[in-house]
């Protein structure tokens, strides 16, 4: 028997939850609060879990609530409290576990694209580290597509000055 | 003669991410042969986005675990859902509260604790919030083994069905990234009561000292390195009276 929307939510959310926690600290730039809004955000899928349609993408279903939660909510009182741009000094990274070198590296990559500002962060997210395309990055941001291409060339216009190609690269 | 396009860091962008169809790329691809210039530009926007991809996956390992609540949730359907909504409030709340967010902005008061959440979030409790649950002993003392290893302490389930209160389950809330233990009680007039435990890690020691709390009468002490709050009610004898004995066991 097909599970119920409930159900679906209820059990994707575990294995989702690094993914949420990921896209939470590109939209919130802060580890701690990266935490809090993925659990609030997971606690308002439970919530609202009949309302999404089995066989759809739980995860941009997730993501798409947890944006607007973010914009809407909890974004303008942590701005409030003078905390809405972290320097990227003070952020702190967590450890990604890798080895030594690779681990540098990664920091330092994450470091640069944490650094963008909010609206770009969090699209080369969705597009970059998710993988979703131009349409699907629209469509969980509800922005036009026009908008990810310009957050998009923005970014790498910024991160191509310290984050080069390596020669087999070619995009 | 192909006609002349003028390609903005938008479709240059698209390009890349190949995100054009095969005609475009291909007008794109013969625009760039003949223009050193936008040869340039093209250059000037490209980067490792394979590193991007790899670096967002190592940082999946850095990710905190998902907390037990939301793993296993005690919820049923939207559609039978009456006396939850205000748990989940209240979860949504506490973990919103609990974080480096926005305490200050809603409770402008300096000294803010972790009782003085508890006791916001034990307020929206009510009885129906509890008393459906009834757990078989193998369960219940499986579930407390859990729960009280999170703060590094051994609780018995007979300890806390030895008093007056009708004990009911326990979980883990958190508190400034700590874990503070929750066990629910009900009342014979069923109350909802709580005994939160957290590890303050103070070696201080503190006698039971009642309190009101949002209106909830509670009472509080220490001892060896755990901090206690037993709340809920209104009837201040009851719980002054179950935290000395909880004080003397637990």
């Amino acid at each position: 028997m097909a599970k119920s929307a409930h159900d679906t939510v209820r059990d994707g959310l575990p294995g989702l939850y690094p993914r949420i926690w990921r896209y939470c600290l590109a939209l919130t730039g802060s580890p701690d609060r990266a935490k809090d809004l993925a659990q609030t955000a997971c606690v308002h899928a439970l919530e609202k879990s009949s309302l999404f349609e089995p066989g759809t993408h739980l995860d941009r279903w997730v993501f798409r609530m947890t944006q607007r939660l973010w914009l809407n909510d909890l974004r303008a009182d942590a701005v409030r409290r003078g905390k809405g741009l972290l320097p990227i000094e003070e952020l702190d990274i967590p450890d990604t576990g890798s080895d030594q070198q690779s681990n540098l590296f990664f920091k330092q990559v994450l470091s640069k694209v944490m650094s963008l500002p909010d609206a770009q962060r969090v699209t080369v997210m969705l597009v970059y580290v998710e993988g979703y395309s131009y349409k699907e990055a629209a469509e969980t941001l509800e922005i036009p597509i026009g908008t990810v291409m310009s957050r998009l060339s923005a970014a790498r216009s910024k991160l191509a000055k310290t984050l080069t190609p390596k020669e087999r690269d070619a995009g | 003669m192909s006609k002349k396009v003028d390609y903005g860091d938008e479709q240059l962008t698209a390009y890349l991410d190949g995100e054009v169809t095969r005609e475009e790329a291909s007008a794109l691809e013969s625009a760039l042969e003949q223009d050193p210039a936008l040869r340039k530009r093209l250059d000037r926007l490209r980067i490792d986005t394979e590193a991007i991809r790899q670096a967002g996956e190592a940082l999946l390992a850095s990710a905190p675990a998902i907390p037990d609540e939301l793993a296993k949730p005690d919820l049923e359907a939207p559609g039978q859902r009456t006396f939850h909504l205000p748990a989940i409030a209240a979860v949504a709340l506490l973990c919103f509260l609990a974080g480096a967010g926005l305490t200050k902005l809603l409770f402008p008061t300096p000294e803010e604790t972790w009782q003085d959440f508890a006791a916001i979030y034990h307020a929206l409790y009510v009885a129906n919030t509890l008393n459906h649950i009834e757990q078989n002993e193998a369960a219940a003392e499986a579930e407390l083994v859990r729960v009280s290893g999170a703060i590094g302490k051994t609780i018995n389930l007979s300890e806390l069905k030895s008093g007056p209160l009708d004990y009911k389950r326990a979980q883990i809330l958190g508190y400034k990234g700590k874990p503070l233990l929750q066990l629910a009680f009900l009342s014979k007039i069923g109350a909802p009561v709580a005994l939160c435990i957290y590890r303050s890690g103070d070696a201080a020691k503190a006698a039971v000292a009642a309190a009101t709390l949002r209106g909830l009468s509670s009472a509080t002490w220490s001892k060896d390195g755990y901090e206690y709050l037993l709340i809920g009610g209104t009837d201040q004898k009851l719980i002054t009276d179950a935290a000395k004995a909880f004080a003397l066991i637990i």
